[in-house]
């Protein structure tokens, strides 16, 4: 088993240097940092020469590509062409931020996508399977940016007015309530609930689907026959072995699917102004402020990978067949 | 006589289905004494599984039609409520499946899934229950039974498997072992071990078996009793030597005459013609009509019914009892 | 002639879908059986889902509707009608305007005209592309494919909206047409298609009847084309028509986000990015635009599942609960 971790880590070291490369020489032939500031009157043509010398635009590519590297290992990714800031604490944060409504999606779509698949596969053909079958469907086809503007106008706006309310029980932009001090986090909770239903309906209906399948694909083994045959009690027949090998290949997705939260919500947070990676890379992309853009994808790139990895040691130790592969 | 451990009574299992009604088993009646070993040989949909499936309550459709009766000990099983039912098995009556591969839940570790009989049946101290389940697979002859009971399943020869298959259904000392094809899926070398095991294992713990099987070889060595089954129906039943040296039905015929011999002259294998019957499509009269070779005109309108011929040697067959010792003394005694 | 490839795939592929073994010879002459083609066999069990075949009828309805937009509505998509500004709706404005005063009913129609040509067009291609791709790497295996699979891995690593953000802004010179948003959609839509198709030739071509193909003389050529391919059309067919209804869901996030289709051409995608300023003031045009894409994608999915049902019967899972 650890022989395998080892060499799985091993494995994406090159995996993420063959992507820095790539993500490099993509980033740099799409966007050009000076573009956008060249149309600013505070430019003149020689300090524009100049800050491409600044930025290093000079040089060999290969040259180029060796010393980002070098600065971007060490946390050293350059400031804003329009806000001089330095890059590095403000994705930090706001990549903390979207860790949080991700984990928060996934993890209410895991409570009630994982119920719900069980109980259809159960109850295959019943009222409810086919009224969750219809859900998820209802899920899958619908238009992420759509749906949170409806529940913006049906929970965040028309509720309020409906009850008369002073202050809304659903907020429909940002984390907190600017002006309230510290950490509330009722105030928080009321910020990130609307976000969270966005991503868990449309996860929710990936999951029950995927659950309900394996579920009952579980269930026409012959290896659950045998644990009856054995006089095994029924509801250990399910869960020992039914839940237990079927929940394996949902735990790899959700493994890749925390991988890609980084970079996967952009929609959700422009709606909701939610402070994260997504409307950072929107309002970067929108102001031509594309030194952001380069480390902004590497991050969202290792972050994948990362949790590729994840997923691959997880299956590895949920399933003993996959050890030796 | 002994009394019957097991009386299947007029037994019918019938699927409904979208292209129409599967009848899997069509009336099926007999008895397994305690410390004999029964032969239920049959092709792939005579029905021979499914009967005993719906002995342990194993059916798993919901819409399936059953109807009889399936007396353990006087009591019947489908009356029974399912925690009863569940309760008995693993413990009175067991069941062994085809391939052990895809029997086993590849990821326990085996000695924890033979260990788990014990789990199922009271309060086991899990550790008494791994040394018990180490013991079982040392008994059924696995080497260094410690180490391999940590192993997982796919970490196991064929063989191997099989054997801990039949550790986990000796485990509580049943009264009845049912082997469902227990070695189609092995070796050859490694199918006579296998029933050599059972064999033994059946002395020791003075257990009533029942081999399913398509196999007439398998049969004719372990066997004390034997029932062939077509279509969901018994068509000759009795002891081992009266099906091989004086076997009364077509059917029969067919599958010893199908039997490729070495000491034979050597000439064509002759298998039975025709196709395997439809279960939905049942022709009326006997099921073996449309590929029998001494079909007479009754046979395609009646049913026959199975009918004693001495002591527990019965068929169902219309040709009259001399024509088929004729015929078989001519056609099949002479091959 | 297309017939008897049918009876040829009929035989290697799937027996027991065939009629009940009983027929003539064997003397049951009550007993109504035909071998059927695949073809037939698959289209008796599609018509047994009744809900892909009502949602067909409404794509159908649809896709009409906007063909004949003209027809159907007086007014012009960018028509400003300026004694109706901002009207909930009503007749003649079936679905009320906005407040420059254009016909929401219109610019629906003319919107959907351009989200399903994108849609579908998209889903073809990169079908196209990624069957093509999928065979040679499943097929040839190895190398091929080792390289392939790589590549796609690692486009999939970034997010899937931002590949396509990047890649429009890098081949939008002034203002990207539908085409352009075509084409970016098509050069990562098909991987997805690509890993798929792959999976099936993998597992086809270690079937018997290649080797028997094989052993016959075919040529490598001739195997992938009259062999393995048209097994596999069935999830290449389930697979495109999933991928339309992505298409249309992603054509419109991206033109939401701006990075798509530009106004004045109406998609339903800008549509509702224009209504997003006007939510609390003119809801309707957040409702109608955005109820078509959700009523396409549905009846999309659903009739990718009965095709997926009547291609593909190895896939539905019945419990032995």
């Amino acid at each position: 088993m650890w022989r395998y971790v080892v060499r799985r880590v091993l494995f994406s070291i090159p995996v993420l240097l063959i992507s820095s490369v790539l993500v490099f020489v993509v980033i740099k032939a799409t966007t050009d940092p000076v573009a956008a500031v060249s149309l600013s009157p505070r430019f003149r043509p020689e300090d524009l020469v100049q800050l491409r010398i600044d930025l290093g635009l000079d040089r060999p590519p290969v040259v180029q590509y060796l010393s980002w590297l070098g600065d971007f290992v060490q946390g050293d990714w350059g400031n804003s062409i329009i806000t001089n800031r330095p890059v590095y604490p403000d994705m930090m944060e706001a990549l903390g931020n979207t860790i949080l409504l991700g984990l928060a999606g996934v993890g209410v779509s895991l409570l009630i996508g994982v119920g719900v698949g069980i109980y259809s596969a159960l109850r295959q053909y019943s009222f409810f399977d086919y009224l969750a079958t219809g859900a998820a469907f209802l899920g899958l086809s619908m238009p992420t940016f759509w749906f949170a503007l409806m529940l913006q106008l049906i929970l965040g706006v028309y509720l309020t007015r409906w009850f008369g309310l002073t202050k809304p029980i659903f907020y429909t932009t940002g984390m907190s309530t600017p002006g309230v001090e510290g950490f509330d986090i009722v105030d928080r909770l009321q910020h990130i609930t609307l976000p969270t239903i966005v991503l868990a309906v449309q996860i929710i209906a990936v999951y029950s689907r995927y659950m309900r399948a394996s579920m009952l694909e579980v269930l026409q083994s012959d290896f659950l026959r045998t644990a009856r045959a054995k006089g095994v009690r029924e509801r250990r027949v399910l869960v020992r072995h039914g839940m237990r090998n079927a929940l394996i290949p949902l735990t790899t997705q959700v493994a890749l699917d925390v991988g890609s939260i980084a970079g996967g919500l952009i929609i959700t947070e422009t709606i909701f102004s939610w402070p994260g990676m997504g409307r950072l890379f929107i309002s970067a992309i929108d102001l031509g402020d594309y030194t952001v853009v380069l480390p902004w994808v590497m991050v969202t790139v290792t972050f994948v990978i990362l949790f590729n990895l994840v997923a691959d040691i997880m299956y590895a130790a949920l399933d003993p067949r996959i050890r030796y592969a | 006589m002994s009394e019957a451990l097991l009386e299947v009574r007029d037994l019918k299992v019938h699927f409904p289905t979208e292209d129409g009604l599967v009848k899997a088993v069509d009336g099926v009646s007999f008895k397994v004494t305690p410390g004999e070993t029964l032969g239920v040989v049959g092709e792939s949909g005579s029905g021979k599984s499914v009967t005993f499936l719906t002995v342990l309550g194993l059916i798993a459709s919901r819409d399936a039609r059953i109807e009889g009766q399936v007396l353990f000990r006087g009591q019947d099983l489908l009356t029974l409520p399912t925690e009863e039912v569940r309760s008995l098995r693993g413990r009175e009556i067991c069941m062994i499946f085809q391939d052990p591969l895809t029997a086993l839940n590849p990821v326990h570790r085996v000695g924890a899934q033979v260990a788990e009989v014990f789990h199922a049946h009271g309060n086991v101290d899990k550790k008494d229950a791994w040394e018990r389940a180490v013991g079982l697979l040392d008994l059924v002859g696995i080497p260094r039974p410690q180490e391999r009971a940590r192993q997982y399943p796919h970490e196991f020869s064929g063989g191997m498997r099989q054997r801990a298959m039949i550790a986990m259904s000796l485990a509580l000392n049943p009264d009845l072992l049912i082997a469902d094809e227990p070695t189609t899926a092995l070796d050859v070398t490694v199918q006579a071990q296998i029933l050599d095991l059972i064999d033994r294992l059946k002395q020791e713990f003075n257990a009533a078996v029942v081999i399913i099987t398509h196999d007439l070889g398998v049969v004719a060595e372990h066997c004390d009793d034997i029932m062939v089954m077509y279509a969901g129906k018994i068509v000759e039943e009795g002891e081992r030597d009266d099906i091989y040296y004086r076997s009364h039905h077509p059917y029969t015929w067919g599958l010893l005459g199908s039997i490729a011999r070495l000491d034979a002259p050597r000439g064509r294998l002759r298998p039975i013609k025709g196709l395997p019957p439809s279960l939905i499509y049942v022709p009326p009269g006997c099921p073996f009509s449309p590929r029998c070779p001494h079909v007479m005109d009754v046979c395609r309108t009646d049913p026959p019914e199975l009918l004693p011929i001495e002591g527990s040697h019965a068929s169902a067959c219309h040709l009259t009892f001399a024509e088929r010792e004729r015929i078989f003394r001519e056609e099949v005694a002479a091959r | 002639m297309r017939d008897d490839l049918d009876e040829e795939r009929g035989r290697a592929g799937d027996l027991a879908d065939e009629a009940p073994a009983a027929t003539g010879p064997m003397g049951l002459p009550e007993v109504a059986t035909q071998t059927m083609t695949q073809r037939q066999l698959a289209w008796r069990r599609f018509k047994r889902h009744k809900l892909a075949i009502v949602c067909a009828g409404i794509l159908v309805v649809i896709t009409l509707a906007t063909i004949l937009a003209g027809v159907i509505s007086p007014f012009g998509f960018a028509q400003l009608n300026l004694d109706a500004l901002t009207q909930s709706p009503n007749l003649p404005h079936l679905m009320g305007t906005d407040t420059l005063g254009r016909d929401e009913f219109t610019r629906v129609l003319y919107g959907g005209r351009i989200s399903l040509l994108v849609g579908i067009t998209v889903a073809v291609s990169a079908g196209v592309i990624g069957t093509v791709v999928g065979a040679l790497a499943g097929y040839y295996g190895r190398w091929i494919d080792n390289l392939l699979m790589r590549m796609t891995d690692l486009f999939l690593a970034i997010p899937f909206l931002v590949t396509l953000v990047i890649a429009s802004i890098a081949l939008r010179g002034a203002v990207p047409t539908p085409w352009d948003i075509v084409i970016v959609l098509t050069l990562f839509f098909w991987m997805p298609e690509a890993r798929i198709v792959r999976g099936l030739f993998l597992s086809l071509k270690e079937k018997e009847f290649v080797e028997a193909a094989r052993s016959l003389g075919a040529s490598n050529r001739r195997i992938i084309f009259r062999h393995i391919l048209p097994n596999a059309m069935g999830p290449i067919i389930v697979g495109v028509t999933l991928a339309v209804a992505a298409a249309i869901l992603t054509e419109s996030a991206l033109s939401f986000l701006g990075f798509g289709v530009q106004p004045p051409t109406p998609t339903w995608g800008n549509m509702l990015s224009e209504a997003r300023n006007q939510i609390t003031a003119a809801p309707w045009l957040l409702w109608f635009p955005g109820l078509m894409i959700l009523v396409t994608s549905l009846c999309v999915n659903f009739l990718g599942d009965g095709l997926r049902d009547a291609l593909d019967p190895h896939q539905r899972l019945e419990a032995n609960v």
